[in-house]
């Protein structure tokens, strides 16, 4: 496979956009998911999501280190992302409150049916976290980015990652208590 | 019984702990049933975390990023083109104005009269193209930047 750096040349040499289409094959789902798990909306996350790849693309000569370039992607992704909920002041999504509610009211032949996917549990109790929160659990289960890299992509001290993640997992605990109505036993039981 | 405290637990399953204190969390597993209940809610927790997937953006979105960008720089281009051509008709219609009177005066002293609502006639209009120019390119740019995002 062809590694970022070459592409990146390329890029900044003869402005291809060809090269430039395959950097964003490979990066618009860790960047489009990092964005819908702050953002909570598919159709913002995935403007948010473009308009970061269009930024990049002009401030890709002032890349120092082009071997970092996921980071530094996933650094501004980060910051945007979070500035657009801080700008329109994004609540959490009203559907997934109504869902929640909506679990808590149904009793056990349903909740049998939702214990057998864990994952959509899981996916509906991260929409339900704060957004930084739910971007630190998603940059370091979903994406697999470790704690050392979070810290430089949020701009935030090891020691705080290391934090929020664990607050981050408590909350998801918590969460996923109350959509099951129960101490997680049923979550636990395979 | 003094039960592990919740973050301790946590940074043994992600393996972020002084190894002296593994055997002393072991131990207390082994014979502490809250404990190591709370263990297996959290590496459940921890380990269904890793199972989640990536969400996947619509079809059509590298397309309409590659989009965007081919529209933005057909825009630089055409600011460019723009940038360059004013200054070429800022340049020489101040030239043009320098130069011409000059050959007037020269002209003049080797005793060819040229009326001086002639030389008005002359100066004065390609002063004004220039100053056109400078004018259109200047609302040009104002118009992008405003209305062309």
């Amino acid at each position: 496979m062809v590694e970022d750096v070459e592409y990146i040349n390329e890029i900044i040499e003869n402005h291809s956009l060809i090269a430039y289409k395959v950097l964003v094959k490979r990066y618009e789902t860790r960047v489009f998911t990092l964005c819908f798990k702050i953002i909570k909306r598919r159709e913002e996350a995935e403007e948010v999501a473009q308009d970061i790849f269009v930024l990049c693309f002009k401030k890709l000569n002032e890349l120092q280190d082009k071997r970092k370039f996921p980071n530094w992607l996933m650094k501004i992704a980060y910051s945007k992302a979070i500035d657009h909920i801080r700008k329109k002041h994004v609540v959490k999504t009203d559907i997934d409150a109504i869902n929640a509610l909506h679990f808590k009211e149904e009793q056990t032949p349903l909740k049998k049916a939702i214990i057998q996917n864990r994952k959509e549990i899981i996916e509906k109790a991260i929409n339900l976290l704060e957004p930084i929160e739910a971007s630190i659990i998603t940059l370091f289960y979903i994406q697999d980015i470790p704690v050392k890299d979070i810290a430089e992509i949020t701009q935030l001290s090891l020691s705080n990652v290391k934090v929020k993640l664990f607050r981050a997992r408590t909350s998801l605990k918590k969460i996923i208590s109350s959509l099951l109505k129960d101490d997680l036993k049923d979550f636990i039981e395979d | 019984m003094k039960h592990i405290e919740q973050n301790i637990l946590w940074a043994y399953i992600i393996d972020d702990i002084e190894p002296k204190n593994i055997e002393i969390i072991k131990h207390h597993l082994d014979v502490c049933p809250t404990c190591k209940y709370e263990y297996e809610v959290q590496v459940k927790l921890h380990n269904e975390l890793y199972e989640i997937d990536e969400d996947m953006p619509s079809l059509d979105f590298s397309t309409s990023i590659i989009n965007k960008l081919e529209k933005n720089l057909k825009i630089e281009r055409a600011n460019q083109f723009w940038l360059k051509f004013a200054k070429t008709a800022i340049i020489g219609a101040i030239v043009i104005s320098v130069i011409l009177p000059m050959i007037v005066l020269i002209l003049q002293r080797v005793d060819f009269t040229i009326s001086n609502a002639y030389l008005h006639k002359v100066i004065f209009p390609l002063s004004s193209i220039g100053l056109i120019l400078w004018a259109f390119y200047g609302m040009d740019v104002f118009l992008r930047r405003t209305y062309v995002k």
